[in-house]
């Protein structure tokens, strides 16, 4: 190694290839992976929206609400983020539910779901994209069908009142509170808007 | 190349870097949870550690001392990248459990640490030695500490969808081997069985070859 000091044009010089090399070498890694990482976030929800509507992922037809619906809906539950709300129909256009995705707080983190809404505004399934509660503890609540399958049937119109018959899972309380902000917050969108949307 | 061996040796045992220099435990103890996991992280982290190894190594000659760990720090965020972009496309399912620690072995020390210690001082041959010394050493402890955390805390070991080892139904896995203290409960269990393990192999050493 050399022990006389560098000359400062080195130091930038070496610094700056150093960067360019790298930000080439990640944009040819980013071309290459980009679509593939979008195409899998894209499935991981398309899944969940035929799943927590009970159908295939192949048998419904997704379509987005307005921006305008969209802001509405989410100042319906402030405290809990709306992403995006898809209007669902089967393949002939009979309109299924509404799927809404939301993202309630957890205990490690957004606890992003999708709920099912049936067109009279009962919760038809609860679905997890992606989370980030505490494995082999908070994830048996997001993950395991069985808690969230616990939410389906309650009706929008006292879901106030039905969601607390759920039973949260053990030593895992604020995983669970998350999935009841996030079916509450669907719940009061479709009071708030979707119910008159409906007849559109 | 016995040189080549003993320095990938020292990563196993005398200077692993998770029981004996214990260097990068922040994420060891929180990806331990579960053995897939695990093991895709000490993957994760030996291709860095390799890949930045390698290149550092071959080109220490035109990297100034004073400017080198901002050169290091580009270079392993780069292939951190690398391995949390192909990741995020070909194995979702890990990188959602694995999440955030990805990006985070950017800043463990045990990547840094070989990149300045050893990497900048020694030729591409054992540079590569040592790299995938420690990336060995460190797989191996992470992957030994999920497999206990795993089987005691849950249960079961769930490797891809398949139960790899069950416990017999009665009993009932206290929850506090998953969470942070079981963490560190068990990795001081780890770390007094490799000194143990590292005693005896200092011992046999100091007795001279066979």
């Amino acid at each position: 190694m050399p022990s006389t000091p560098s000359s400062a044009p080195r130091l930038v010089l070496t610094v700056v290839a150093t960067c360019a090399i790298a930000a080439t070498g990640l944009s040819f890694t980013h071309a290459a992976t980009a679509d593939r990482i979008a195409e899998q976030e894209r499935r991981a929800v398309r899944r969940a929206l035929a799943e927590v509507l009970g159908s295939s992922e192949g048998a419904v037809e997704v379509e987005s609400v307005d921006e305008s619906v969209l802001s509405r809906i989410a100042s319906a539950d402030p405290a809990t983020p709306v992403e995006a709300v898809f209007r669902m129909s089967d393949l002939d256009g009979e309109m299924l539910g509404w799927g809404i995705a939301v993202a309630p707080r957890g205990y490690g983190g957004p606890v992003r779901m999708i709920v099912g809404l049936d067109s009279a505004g009962s919760v038809t399934g609860v679905k997890v994209v992606s989370h980030r509660e505490t494995p082999g503890l908070g994830d048996k609540v997001v993950e395991s069908g069985d808690h969230l399958a616990g939410y389906a049937g309650i009706g929008s119109s006292d879901a106030e009142r039905a969601v607390k018959e759920v039973d949260a899972v053990t030593g895992a309380t604020k995983s669970s509170r998350s999935v009841r902000d996030g079916v509450l917050a669907a719940a009061r969108g479709w009071r708030a808007v979707l119910s008159e949307e409906q007849s559109r | 190349m016995s040189e080549w061996l003993s320095v990938y040796r020292a990563g196993l045992s005398l200077d692993n870097p998770l029981t004996v220099l214990m260097v990068g435990l922040c994420s060891t103890l929180a990806v331990s949870t579960r053995v897939e996991g695990s093991l895709f992280m000490g993957l994760a982290v030996m291709f860095v550690l390799l890949m930045s190894s390698v290149l550092v190594s071959t080109t220490r000659r035109w990297i100034p001392p004073e400017v080198r760990i901002p050169v290091f720090i580009v270079v392993i965020a780069s292939f951190v990248t690398v391995v949390d972009l192909s990741m995020k496309a070909f194995l979702p399912t890990v990188y959602a459990f694995l999440g955030v620690w990805i990006p985070l072995i950017v800043v463990n020390c045990l990547v840094l640490g070989r990149a300045e210690g050893f990497a900048y001082h020694h030729g591409v041959w054992l540079s590569s030695a040592d790299a995938l010394g420690m990336g060995t050493g460190f797989a191996g402890v992470i992957v030994t500490l999920a497999a206990i955390r795993e089987v005691f805390g849950t249960g079961t070991i769930i490797f891809f969808g398949r139960t790899l080892l069950a416990m017999p139904a009665a009993y009932e896995p206290p929850n506090v081997l998953v969470l942070f203290p079981g963490a560190f409960i068990v990795f001081a269990f780890v770390v007094a069985g490799s000194q143990a393990l590292n005693r005896r192999i200092q011992a046999r050493a100091k007795r001279g070859p066979l």
